[in-house]
């Protein structure tokens, strides 16, 4: 049996009364949320301790200015937390701390995860753009009606797993009528029915019926995701739909820098031995007579697939902060999942279980061998 | 120098392959082949490593880039790894290089991954010989000509 509290005021209102009371009454140390910056600069990622600076909170405000399982193994890939922190992340960035912690790149200890049913994201430009609040409005609305709202990251209209996995607490969104009113917050694990007990938000009732609305949003992203791989095939003759494609890229490798998976301190795409000194290029031009140059602007996406895609969990910060619109979320999204099918692999879904490259059985893959 | 190729190419496709070998059998094979006088076509370049297990995707990746028109990846049969365990880690990586080039459209059938022991000398010549056929029917890489990479 799952418990469920239901907490008097609506959506970040309500998250800010939890992280508020949990504050308070000491139950975890700090929290960390999406804050407005004070001087009017932004939204971002903040730790915070005070209990009156989480008046500027705006934990389900709908945009991903850095992805917080990245955020989170910065905080923690020294030494685990020491004492009680809760973190409100949506499921993807969940994931992504959880296969980072994989990847040695952050310790989960002490930290109390607390992820929305996700309706999905806008791009992160619209944080510094036109005010938002209209779009904001008709993003609540769609969202207790169970439907996916406009304009947000392409990848999310694909998403199926937008329901938290492995978290403490769900704060649970969709398809519910009362949106504007209450927050139904799901206790997932007894440490959290633990927490809560003591915060005097109502008590805990058991769970109830999935509402219709979650349903529906469900089988939208099933939809959604079939369209996002028809959409981009690469299979055709001669890779050129694929070097068409990756043939804009101007190399500044943003994309990598902002992916919770790309972790390294140093890129082997970056590093020396992958700079393209005269062995390459004088190759290049014997073969072809024209290359670019440098030579491996594609090449290190194809390198990107390979060393990273297994634990793509599709978040789509990549293909946000792309100066020159390349579909770079969508593509390692599809390209990942075909990896990851082979292995049965969901990225994130379980910390005790092992990104596929680092295990084996003995008997399995004869289909590779010649 | 682009005509020299070019007029290489009207005369007929030869194909280039690289071989990555593990030093402790398949390289050992590849030896016995060459001293048992088996004849193993020049076509292949083999580099030699410590185990299967070194050859990350994207060294596989590297070579079709940079003008191989096959790689051929070797190393010892399941169980027989110097290292114990190494192979077995080797074939998951070469299955997730095998789904991202067919992902990518980019055939995967110029990559493949045999075991072959150190007493295997014919099985290398066989293996290396059935290789270069079939990459010789695929024709050359598009990625050697491709400008736009
Ligand atoms: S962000 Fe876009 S332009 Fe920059 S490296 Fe990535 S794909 Fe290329
Ligand atoms: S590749 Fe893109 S979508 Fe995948 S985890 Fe990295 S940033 Fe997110
Ligand atoms: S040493 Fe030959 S495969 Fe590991």
């Amino acid at each position: 049996m799952t418990a469920t509290i239901t907490i008097d005021k609506p959506l970040d209102e309500g998250v800010r009364t939890l992280l508020r009371s949990m504050l308070e009454k000491g139950t975890v140390r700090a929290v960390l949320t999406l804050r407005r910056l004070e001087d009017g600069g932004g939204v971002a990622h903040c730790l915070v301790t005070d209990p009156a600076a989480l008046a500027e909170a705006v934990p389900l405000l709908p945009v991903m200015p850095s992805q917080g399982g990245q955020v989170l193994s910065h905080l923690t890939q020294e030494e685990p937390f020491k004492e009680p922190v809760a973190a409100v992340v949506r499921p993807c960035e969940a994931r992504a701390f959880v296969e980072l912690m994989k990847r040695n790149q952050a310790f989960g200890d002490n930290l109390v995860l607390i992820s929305p049913e996700c309706p999905g994201v806008f791009p992160v430009q619209r944080v510094s753009g036109d005010p938002m609040d209209d779009d904001i409005d008709a993003y609540w609305r769609s969202t207790s009606e169970g439907k996916g709202a406009d304009g947000l990251r392409p990848v999310c209209t694909g998403c199926e797993l937008f329901e938290p996995i492995g978290v403490d607490m769900t704060l649970r969104l969709v398809g519910r009528s009362d949106l504007d009113k209450v927050l139904t917050v799901r206790l997932d694990t007894q440490r959290a029915e633990d927490m809560v007990k003591d915060l005097g938000l109502g008590k805990a009732k058991e769970d109830g019926k999935d509402p219709k609305g979650l349903e529906a949003l469900r089988s939208a992203r099933a939809k959604g995701r079939a369209d996002l791989r028809a959409e981009l095939d690469f299979t055709g003759e001669d890779m050129a739909e694929f070097s068409r494609t990756f043939g804009k890229c101007i190399s500044c490798h943003a994309c990598s820098k902002v992916c919770p998976i790309c972790y390294c301190q140093m890129c082997y795409f970056e590093a020396r031995a992958a700079a393209a000194g005269p062995a390459w290029w004088r190759n290049d031009l014997k073969r072809k007579g024209a290359t670019r140059a440098p030579p491996g602007t594609v090449f290190f996406h194809v390198g990107r697939l390979l060393h990273m895609s297994i634990s793509c969990v599709a978040c789509g910060m990549c293909e946000d902060v792309c100066p020159v619109d390349i579909p770079v979320a969508r593509i390692f999204k599809k390209v990942g999942e075909a990896a990851q099918e082979v292995f049965e692999y969901v990225p994130g879904r379980d910390p005790k279980e092992e990104i596929p490259i680092k295990t084996f059985v003995e008997d399995e893959l004869h289909e590779v061998e010649r | 120098m682009t005509s020299s190729d070019a007029k290489a190419d009207s005369q007929g496709f030869r194909p280039r392959v690289v071989g990555f070998l593990c030093n402790w059998c398949s390289y050992a094979g590849a030896d016995l082949a060459g001293t048992s006088r088996l004849d193993v076509p020049a076509a292949i370049s083999p580099i030699r490593v410590m185990c299967s297990s070194r050859v990350d995707p994207v060294l596989i990746m590297t070579a079709l880039m940079r003008g191989a028109d096959g790689v051929l990846v070797t190393g010892c049969h399941p169980g027989d790894c110097h290292y114990d365990k190494g192979n077995y880690f080797a074939r998951r990586r070469f299955a997730l290089t095998d789904q991202i080039l067919t992902s990518l459209g980019l055939e995967p059938e110029r990559v493949r991954l045999s075991w072959v022991s150190a007493s295997e000398g014919p099985r290398y010549a066989e293996v290396v010989n059935e290789f270069i056929e079939e990459i010789r029917e695929l024709g050359p890489n598009p990625m050697r000509t491709n400008r736009s990479l």
